[in-house]
């Protein structure tokens, strides 16, 4: 296998892009529940949390792009078959793979659920995921670069849904967040931690950075979106906190919806249903963009046509979805994810950095001696 | 490739017509509910429904069903109805006092469950039997009684006569620590449903329904008021100096009533670490003066410093007297556990607790009253 991949210029897209990929990847069915999750821990104080975590997320971006620099054009599986060998280096992509197949499952369960409880309860969840699938192989079946314009149409269909929470924060009671910083430390790095899920996403930086036509300008893009989308979560987070009293928010499952209840117009009147429909434009891109991360590791792999992998994962799904039913499994493939992707995306590049800038160093020494 | 992608744009479409059709005539939309406590524990419930039927003069209907659950009262109301029943509209739910007695919880948890139901939905009570509120002779031109109550409440919190009662308010409030939910207190008479007062919580449970006069005071310590209205009485003897003679030998045994308008509030709460049940209130009135039973002599500023200086007295006592009840009955509408809470810690006071210790509040009031206008003659 190639270490570099070589890619004619008209598949590449623009550094700029790199906002759209890496921010619609990290918003998705994550910030439905993110407010919770991260309040149960931490609940005055999650923004402290949320700061934490988004430090450490652009030391991680920065790692990620570091790495990849040492190469002309690599992605994962090329970095992986160059420095663990051929075996040992596609059991590693093959690892990445299924995890972002995992969180792929967990993303489009969550929102079935959502949908299936908001507006539609006797809709079956394999025909939403047929649904969608559908749409998603379309548009990966365009190539890499009908994703990126998936991921940028769509940034534009759901970024407005942002400024409906004003009604929720006018109606916030500032004195949740008071006394400011009470917390014990540990609670607010657990709080932190508990936010990774809805961070998730900065990986795909691994798998598009070959197809970028001007290189120098992804840390830009990168640090750029992941500081849109702390914003969003920063945002959504301390108006939940707020707008529900503590014990009220505990009891809520998806408070970033719960908090669209409370939104009405005189010309709609529900605007909750509103935002249940749109948060497809919300997931969508997650679902192209992983789908086509997916195809993508199998091709640089085993050099699997991308339309058979494709077909194969997408039923794969649906079957999963016919065996996945209750709340509670969704529950617990969630956390898988979440812990995988803790490990694979928090931990993992900062010792493929390491890895990769020794094997560099060994090669420069060998070929000058 | 263009032929399957238009094959696939025709399917969509006819596709689309397959979905679950709900037609606006075929279906009895719920607007107001009311329980009450039916025989043997059994819950009655009274539908306020509203029916698209051209054909019928009236839209407005009445459904009760008796059951142990809420969806079973539904069930039940089905077997009354041809139409399909739907509770998207649902605007307003009335409880009765014996029901709100026993514990509201068990009843409102299943509506903030239900997606389909809105947070905007208005709670209240009803002072005697709930199902009765939602038969009343004339609504005012809402097309059902569940819409006029909706319209009755929302003016009146708009006007700031009534706390903000939905159903988000009321789940805040009885899941924060340090603070009890208030609800509206329904009555009907000469069969027309009225605003009565307002009932106090201990937590989900009704303790009390404060005395209508009470409610300027239960508000002016909730929230600001932007343009509150207050009527006074006064001893008109302390006025006597500035009274127009011919106005004051007519009405001599008389009080002097004022009423004032445009109130604009604020209020600080202080208290000391460690003593969450001694807190001292500082609240400011700016208001203008609107009506007045006896003849005063505005110009005299002599009586402006006066009239004000009274009005903060008689709104200190009443503001006194109102803390009497919550003492009596162990209820915190205010928050003032709540805002110790937020100011020193939020660990340092639980829920049991502060119950414990609103007997022993010790609040003290300083009022500073501003009067900046009395209308456009003098």
């Amino acid at each position: 296998m190639k270490v570099n991949v070589t890619l004619s210029k008209d598949v590449k897209v623009n550094a700029l892009y790199i906002f759209f990929l890496v921010h619609t990847l990290q918003v998705g069915a994550g910030i439905m529940t993110a407010p919770r999750t991260i309040a149960d821990e931490v609940s005055p104080d999650a923004w402290a949390a949320l700061l934490i975590a988004a430090v450490y997320v652009h030391f991680i971006a920065w790692i990620i792009i570091k790495t990849l620099r040492f190469y002309d054009n690599a992605d994962l599986a090329g970095i992986h078959a160059d420095v663990f060998g051929k075996w040992i280096g596609a059991m590693l992509t093959l690892l990445f793979t299924g995890y972002i197949f995992l969180i792929l499952l967990s993303v489009m369960m969550n929102y079935i659920e959502v949908v299936q409880v908001f507006i539609f309860p006797s809709l079956p969840t394999w025909l939403v995921a047929t649904f969608i699938l559908t749409l998603a192989v379309y548009g990966v079946s365009g190539g890499f670069r009908v994703v990126t314009g998936i991921a940028f149409l769509l940034f534009f269909g759901a970024i407005w849904l942002t400024f409906t929470i004003a009604e929720p924060i006018r109606l916030m009671e500032w004195n949740h967040f008071t006394p400011i910083l009470q917390q014990p430390w540990e609670n607010i790095f657990r709080g932190a931690h508990k936010s990774v899920y809805s961070l998730l996403g900065i990986e795909v930086l691994f798998f598009v950075y070959p197809y970028i036509l001007n290189k120098d300008k992804v840390g830009r893009y990168a640090h750029i979106a992941i500081i849109a989308t702390i914003s969003i979560l920063i945002l959504v987070t301390v108006a939940s906190i707020g707008y529900f009293s503590q014990d009220q928010l505990k009891h809520t499952v998806w408070p970033t919806l719960s908090m669209f209840k409370i939104i009405h117009y005189t010309f709609i009147e529900r605007f909750d249903f509103v935002a249940v429909a749109l948060w497809m434009a919300v997931i969508l891109p997650n679902i192209t963009l992983f789908l086509w991360i997916i195809t993508e590791n199998l091709r640089r792999l085993k050099n699997i046509k991308p339309m058979y992998s494709m077909i194969a994962t997408a039923t794969f799904l649906i079957t999963s979805t016919i065996i996945i039913d209750t709340r509670q499994t969704i529950t617990r493939i969630s956390e898988w994810a979440s812990l995988a992707g803790l490990w694979l995306v928090f931990i993992y590049p900062v010792f493929l950095f390491l890895v990769v800038s020794l094997s560099f160093r060994f090669r420069k020494k060998r070929s000058s001696s | 490739m263009k032929k399957t992608t238009i094959t696939l744009c025709i399917i969509c479409i006819l596709v689309s017509g397959c979905a679950d059709k709900n037609y606006l005539e075929k279906m009895s939309i719920v607007t107001g509910i009311a329980y009450d406590k039916g025989e043997e524990n059994l819950l009655r419930g009274t539908l306020s429904i509203l029916q698209f039927d051209p054909a019928s003069p009236n839209i407005s209907h009445i459904i009760t069903g008796e059951n142990d659950t809420t969806k079973g009262i539904r069930i039940h109301a089905d077997r009354e109805a041809s139409h399909e029943i739907v509770m998207g509209q649902l605007r307003v739910v009335l409880y009765s006092t014996a029901l709100a007695e026993n514990g509201l919880l068990s009843l409102t948890d299943t509506l903030a469950r239900d997606p389909n139901i809105t947070d905007l939905l208005y709670l209240t009570i009803a002072k005697g039997e709930a199902g009765k509120l939602l038969q009343p002779e004339s609504t005012e031109g809402a097309p059902t009684p569940g819409n006029y109550i909706q319209r009755l409440i929302e003016k009146n919190v708009a006007n700031e006569q009534l706390p903000e009662s939905n159903l988000h308010k009321f789940n805040h409030d009885l899941y924060d620590i340090g603070i009890d939910p208030v609800l509206p207190l329904l009555d009907i008479e000469e069969e027309k449903t009225k605003v009565y007062s307002v009932a106090l919580f201990q937590d989900d449970r009704m303790v009390t329904a404060l005395d209508p006069d009470m409610i300027f005071y239960l508000l002016l310590l909730k929230n600001p008021y932007r343009k509150g209205k207050l009527q006074l009485s006064l001893d008109a003897e302390d006025f006597k100096d500035y009274i127009r003679e011919e106005s004051y030998e007519e009405n001599k045994d008389t009080p002097l009533d004022i009423a004032l308008q445009q109130i604009r509030s604020s209020s600080t709460f202080h208290s000391r670490k460690g003593e969450p049940a001694k807190q001292t209130v500082r609240i400011s009135l700016k208001q203008r003066l609107l009506e007045s039973t006896l003849q005063l002599h505005f110009q005299d500023e002599q009586l402006i410093k006066k009239l004000e200086q009274a009005i903060e007295e008689e709104v200190k006592e009443k503001l006194e007297e109102f803390m009497e009840i919550l003492k009596d009955h162990e209820t915190d509408p205010i928050g003032f556990g709540k805002r110790y809470r937020s100011a020193h810690g939020k660990n340092l006071l639980n829920d049991e607790e502060w119950r414990s210790r609103i007997k022993d509040l010790d609040v003290t009031f300083e009022v500073n009253v501003e009067l900046q206008r009395y209308g456009i003659i003098d």
